[in-house]
């Protein structure tokens, strides 16, 4: 092995021009979050999520009506702080786990409800950065994924998410509405291996 | 100025009418040229197909034979391509994009050199324009043909769908894949067709030949007439 | 598998234009494509100012490829990822058999990856007992057809939906059903047996940066992220050109590519990976990238030529070319066909007798036009036809005539009495007969005087 490297990087030297300069991208102008909210919910919504806006006081209402509608019985929530947890612990459904013991018992639950770290508004898309806490499984077997965030977590667009997040991280998932597909006569279907639905509650 | 005229070699021999309808406008603007009677060709067959020692050689007797020039006029996208795009890829000389620069097909001379956008011709038929690939494609030709036809008396400019789709000739390309070509001629007529247009016209002679070549096989009645001769008709 | 190499192109085009169902499917989803394409290009006014930014970042990337390699490789290194190089197919189909055993693998799941594609690598792991299932619904549709790929980012755009349909009755002992909605459902249910019980996960990259040492995988069905989560170990294979050099660069392509590609303006996924799995029950233990080689720094040698490496893998190239919506991808026989095919095939493949493809092409530039980094392929293919002279692989029919066409267009003295002589011959009542233009077209009139005659003859015309 060590002789391909040396033998790629001995031949790809010859060539180095260096030259060249890399064009500059700006970071850009932070806009107002006003706008911000309903660029997201736009974007969103036409990559297929479900948006709903919400409160501390109504989100034990909004999650129940998304599970009764779904017909959920399993659900898998991360730990948010304690008012949300303790919402989600008195949801109506057969099972809650928080410690799944295997990657096959998550995807045996029907709903996952997690949180998420940041929010682009430019694409609509919901920013996981995957640490000790998070389980990348979780947002990706399930059938329904349920994301709670928060609207100090929108930022406008992908070069200012960067900026933000640095390179200091395991891996991030960019999730934009949910799991499809048109591989078939460009006929988009939704859920194909990844979650069917997506729901974002915005508190 | 000192102009050039440069007849591509296919128009010499099968359709000399539209050099001379290049000569008649040239005339009426009282524009002194000259054609080089040792020209032949530009050397795009050969280069085409890959034969570049070939082409190299023509390309270095052409611009010999042009080089007493300000400027060169053709009634040619793709040959004027040639020259200004891929003579530069062929001849490794310093100034040699300098050289190439002075070389034009003939709306973009009469629009953009010589601020004409109209030969006073007048030609009371519906016209439909076909963007040939080289002459959009390379040389960035779309409005300069348009204006000159806009302003043709009795002329009513037509534009067909898809005008910027290839005719299907591409030099060797429609005798080494003449089912390709002629399927993609084949699309190119109905789109003519449908414009209700009673002439197609382009800048390039080739593609108007595949194109006359198609629909007489095929019995369809499209007639084809190349844009100078349409500007010439005064 | 069906005969499909680049010799046979001529043929296997032949009977593609005769396959009116092909078109028929071929028609139907390209021109659905373009013009879902055109409307979320429209929405970005500085799309060319995009597209010359992109071309920017790749080709200082690709001017500076040892050294952003190298950095890649440092930082990939430091954060756990373990980097492979392979100079040829067959070393990175050795690295991957040989991780496989060492973990005892018997099942892989993949995700779509045109490299592995171009290394044989499902076909090599399945020689060495490892089970290996393709897990894009393209790909899985393709898998079980015994086919290749039609289009690198569809590879099923050739299938109607009956056709899919009695596939999965055929394969999968399942009802028949042609609804997509249905036919999805049942590749997922088939599929998720096989995401949960797999032991290894490989993965192409669509990006590697060089900065933070990070693979990117762009995708919509959630199979990529799958496989490169649920599974112990994961290797990802790019070839080296996927390379640029900041995180912040993806910022330009992530606006590009699902544009060019699927007509979309952003993917349902994208995973950015820099390190293998820090809690116990997500993610694998092991990330390996395989850095692949395989004729791609020989493209280097060439000024021309570099611009090929800049390229994306979007397939928006074969949905503008005139010749791919007309014969479909198959009859390139290769895993890279159309436009872009037609360059990397026969220069970095290097396939026998390739070089046909090259003069596929009415050049008509269109594949350039759409190109979200602006390589200039129709260029390339011309400079290609040269290579293919230069290699001796023209006709000697064709040799011959275009020597005699050259002494008579060398001398105007020659031309003009070939130009006689021509016309003589003509008046003797001699038409040509040349079938390769004359069974489509009537050829035109030589005309009596040529410009040159009449113009010598009247000196005011």
């Amino acid at each position: 092995m060590e002789k391909s490297r040396e033998h790629i990087i001995h031949f790809l030297k010859q060539f180095q021009k260096g030259k060249t300069q890399l064009p500059e991208i700006k970071v850009g102008e932070t806009a107002d979050k006003k706008d911000l909210v309903k660029k997201f919910k736009f974007e969103f919504e036409r990559a297929g999520g479900v948006f709903i806006k919400t409160t501390r006081e109504k989100i034990y209402d909004d999650l129940s009506k998304i599970i009764y509608s779904e017909n959920a019985r399993k659900i898998f929530a991360e730990s948010f702080e304690r008012g949300i947890d303790d919402i989600i612990k008195s949801l109506q459904a057969d099972q809650i786990i928080t410690q799944p013991h295997s990657e096959k018992h998550l995807s045996e639950v029907d709903v996952s409800i997690t949180g998420c770290d940041f929010l682009v508004a430019e694409t609509g898309t919901i920013v996981f950065i995957h640490n000790e806490k998070r389980f990348k499984s979780s947002l990706l077997l399930p059938r329904i994924h349920i994301v709670i965030a928060q609207e100090n977590k929108i930022c406008p667009t992908f070069e200012e998410l960067f900026a933000q997040v640095g390179g200091d991280f395991d891996s991030i998932l960019l999730i934009t509405g949910p799991s499809r597909t048109a591989d078939i006569e460009k006929v988009i279907v939704q859920g194909v291996h990844g979650p069917q639905k997506i729901y974002l509650l915005l508190i | 100025m000192k102009i050039g005229l440069f007849i591509p070699c296919y128009i010499d021999q099968f359709y000399p009418e539209v050099g001379l309808a290049v000569v008649k406008i040239l005339k009426k603007f009282g524009i002194k040229f000259d054609y080089p009677i040792e020209q032949t060709c530009c050397g795009q067959p050969a280069f085409n197909t890959g034969y570049r020692k070939e082409a190299k050689v023509l390309a270095e007797k052409f611009l010999k034979i042009f080089s007493k020039f300000d400027h060169i006029v053709s009634p040619s996208g793709s040959c004027v391509s040639m020259i200004r795009i891929f003579y530069p890829e062929l001849i490794d000389k310093d100034d040699i994009a300098i050289i190439t620069k002075k070389f034009f097909e003939l709306t973009e001379f009469l629009v953009n050199i010589m601020n004409i956008d109209s030969t006073g011709a007048e030609f009371d038929y519906t016209v439909t324009y076909h963007d040939s690939c080289h002459a959009l494609r390379e040389l960035g030709l779309k409005t300069e043909p348009r204006i000159l036809l806009k302003n043709v008396k009795k002329l009513k400019l037509i534009e067909m769908v898809n005008s910027e789709d290839c005719c299907g000739f591409g030099g060797t390309f429609s005798v080494k894949f003449p089912e390709i070509s002629v399927d993609m001629t084949k699309h190119k007529v109905n789109y003519i067709l449908n414009s209700g247009a009673d002439f197609v016209t382009s800048t390039d002679q080739s593609c108007l030949m595949q194109i006359d070549g198609y629909a007489k096989k095929h019995g369809i009645n499209i007639k084809t007439i190349h844009i100078a001769q349409i500007l010439a008709n005064f | 598998m069906l005969n499909y190499t680049p010799s046979k192109f001529k043929e296997n085009a032949l009977k593609a234009l005769a396959n009116e169902n092909l078109r028929k499917n071929l028609t139907k989803a390209i021109s659905h494509t373009l013009s879902k394409r055109a409307e979320v290009v429209s929405e970005l006014p500085n799309w060319e100012e995009l597209r010359q930014k992109a071309h920017d970042i790749k080709k200082h990337a690709i001017e500076n490829l040892a050294y952003y390699l190298e950095m890649f490789e440092t930082k990939a290194t430091e954060n756990g990822i373990k980097v492979l190089w392979a100079k040829d197919a067959d070393e990175a189909r050795t690295y991957v058999v040989e991780i496989a055993k060492k973990i005892n693998a018997k099942l892989c799941v993949k995700s779509k990856s045109m490299v592995t594609e171009e290394i044989g690598l499902r076909e090599f792991l399945e020689t060495n007992g490892i089970e290996t299932v393709e897990t894009d619904l393209g790909e899985f549709i393709v898998q079980l057809a015994d086919e290749m790929p039609s289009h690198i980012t569809a590879p099923a755009m050739h299938k109607s939906r009956d056709e899919i349909g009695k596939l999965f009755t055929d394969k999968l002992g399942v009802d028949f059903t042609n609804e997509p909605e249905e036919l999805t459902k049942i590749a997922r249910k088939f599929l998720r047996k096989k995401f949960l019980n797999a032991d290894l996960g490989i993965s192409g990259a669509n990006f590697l940066v060089a900065e933070t040492g990070s693979i990117v995988i762009v995708e919509n069905e959630g199979n990529a992220g799958l496989s490169t989560t649920l599974p112990k170990v994961h290797i990802a294979i790019a070839g080296i050109e996927k390379i640029i050099p900041r995180l912040i660069d993806l910022t330009v392509f992530f606006k590009i590519l699902g544009r060019s590609a699927t007509a979309q303006r952003f993917t349902s996924y994208v995973s950015i990976i820099n390190a293998p799995r820090k809690n116990k029950l997500d993610s694998p233990e092991e990330v390996y990238v395989i850095l692949l080689d395989n004729g791609r720094s020989d493209l280097l040698r060439y000024e021309k030529l570099k611009q090929a490496l800049y390229c994306i893998k979007c397939g928006a190239c074969m949905l503008a070319c005139p010749v791919y919506q007309r014969v479909g991808g198959h009859p390139y026989g290769s895993i890279y066909p159309g436009p872009i095919g037609s360059v990397i095939t026969p220069a970095q493949l290097k396939l026998n007798n390739s070089y046909i493809l090259p003069f596929a092409s009415s050049l008509c530039g269109k594949c350039y036009e759409i190109c979200p980094v602006k390589i200039e392929i129709h260029h390339l293919l011309l400079w290609l036809r040269h290579r293919a002279v230069e290699s001796g692989f023209s006709p000697w029919i064709e040799k011959l005539i275009f020597k005699l066409w050259f002494i008579g267009m060398r001398s105007h003295k020659l031309y003009e009495f070939g130009s006689k002589l021509l016309r003589y011959i003509r008046k003797l009542g001699i038409k040509p007969k040349f079938k390769n233009w004359s069974n489509g077209r009537v050829f035109p009139e030589l005309a009596p005087k040529s410009f040159k005659e009449i113009w010598k003859n009247q000196e005011s015309i």
